[in-house]
């Protein structure tokens, strides 16, 4: 032991320097507060969606470099916030849900959740928009500029059209294809399908949203619209499907996209 | 509150330092977790605007050695014998210095201002504010603690 009044308490600063909680206690202590303050299950759903399917696609798609980081980093946002990435909201579309309103953090494979919250390569952006006390409509939308859109689509090298990839599970299922296009916008729609191969007693056996994804070029802005069915008040997840048509959804499309334009 | 991304950045800088703090008072491992986690829920929902980093840096050390004094005086705290502590220790410090363990071994009065003293570098007036003592106490505590430890090196030693 060297003695305590010389270099001795060099090595004690050593040691003291090692010292550390475990990983645990900060997890602990941000699940009590900034995941605690995130927006409610049922509206988060677009958003952990999205994160959960580019996820699929970026392990099928295999070398590639971005994911989205976890879908714990969702945060609450503004509409400000997302105008200042070129994002119009049309007022004919009606009230969104304000507490809807979600930002999506991306961060490289393997960033810490400090890098993905604090230095986010790039955000995705998530709102809902209730149309009727039974059906909603989740919208999301980022920047073109931003890698993960590219990840997650296929296009058509003749047309130049974007197709959404297939889900690539057994359970998910893209149907009814068809592409529209209205003021330089090439829209694809497609009818989502999940089937539940174990349906609860009077539950659907499969349930089919329509949705629309396409590009803004004019904006610059990759969009991707579904519809909801009824939110189960007992877990936050839908149970009943509104039955909602492609001709219905584009009719929404169009308004976002006038509204992109100007026209609102 | 605080705003999120500043609560992220000080939990990540601060919080090895509040649980060696927590570890010098208590002597526990699971003490000083629960204290760490305590102080950083503590100062989110504080709401406090921090003139500086000393200030927040110092402010957190005076909640971290109030929190710790509280569970010290809890009636139901059972003292961990020194020996599993350190059996504990040597998962996390494997190989460390003597005096560290010799520190350690010290009552707690002496163990929190000489780690505050030695590690953290506050003087005696600045710890006598953290703990609420005069300055001469904080001197006279470090003054005995160095005693204690120069005994036991003799001891062991010689």
């Amino acid at each position: 032991m060297n003695h305590p009044c010389e270099s001795g308490w060099e090595a004690y600063r050593a040691d003291c320097a090692r010292l550390h909680p475990s990983d645990q206690v900060l997890e602990n202590v941000y699940d009590r507060t900034i995941r605690k303050n995130r927006p409610r299950r049922g509206l988060l759903r677009p958003a952990t969606i999205l994160a959960a399917v580019a996820l699929l696609f970026v392990v099928a798609a295999g070398a590639v470099t971005y994911q989205v980081h976890r879908s714990a980093w969702v945060h609450p946002a503004d509409l400000s916030e997302a105008e200042s990435v070129g994002f119009h909201y049309p007022a004919s579309l009606g009230e969104y849900v304000p507490e809807s309103m979600s930002r999506l953090h991306c961060a490289p494979t393997g960033s810490s959740d400090r890098q993905a919250l604090l230095e986010p390569d790039y955000c995705w952006y998530s709102m809902i928009y209730r149309l009727d006390e039974n059906r909603s409509m989740g919208i999301q939308f980022g920047s073109m500029d931003n890698p993960l859109w590219s990840e997650v689509t296929e296009t058509d090298p003749d047309t130049e059209v974007w197709y959404p990839q297939e889900p690539g599970s057994e359970n998910f299922t893209r149907e009814n294809l068809q592409v529209v296009e209205y003021r330089g916008c090439s829209i694809c729609l497609d009818d989502f399908c999940q089937t539940f191969p174990d349906p609860e007693p009077e539950g659907p056996e499969k349930i089919r949203d329509a949705e629309a994804q396409w590009l803004d070029r004019e904006s610059g802005l990759w969009f991707s619209v579904q519809f909801y069915g009824t939110l189960s008040s007992s877990d936050g997840y839908r149970r009943e499907v509104g039955g909602v048509s492609q001709e219905e959804l584009l009719g929404y499309v169009r308004t976002i996209v006038d509204g992109q334009r100007g026209q609102t | 509150m605080m705003r999120e991304d500043d609560f992220v950045r000080a939990a990540e800088q601060y919080r090895n330092m509040i649980w060696r703090l927590a570890l010098h008072a208590l002597r526990s491992h699971a003490d000083a977790d629960d204290i760490t986690q305590e102080v950083l829920l503590r100062l989110y929902r504080s709401g406090k605007d921090f003139e500086s980093e000393d200030h927040l840096r110092f402010w957190l050390v005076r909640v971290t050695v109030n929190c710790c004094k509280k569970v010290l005086l809890s009636p139901w705290r059972k003292m961990e014998p020194l020996e599993d502590f350190q059996e504990k220790l040597s998962v996390l410090l494997p190989e460390r210095s003597a005096l560290f363990d010799a520190v350690m071994a010290l009552p707690d009065l002496y163990r929190v201002p000489l780690y505050l003293y030695y590690y953290e570098g506050y003087s005696t007036e600045e710890i006598g504010r953290i703990l609420r003592v005069p300055r001469a106490t904080v001197a006279t505590r470090l003054h005995r603690g160095r005693a204690l430890l120069r005994d036991q090196w003799k001891e062991e030693f010689g």
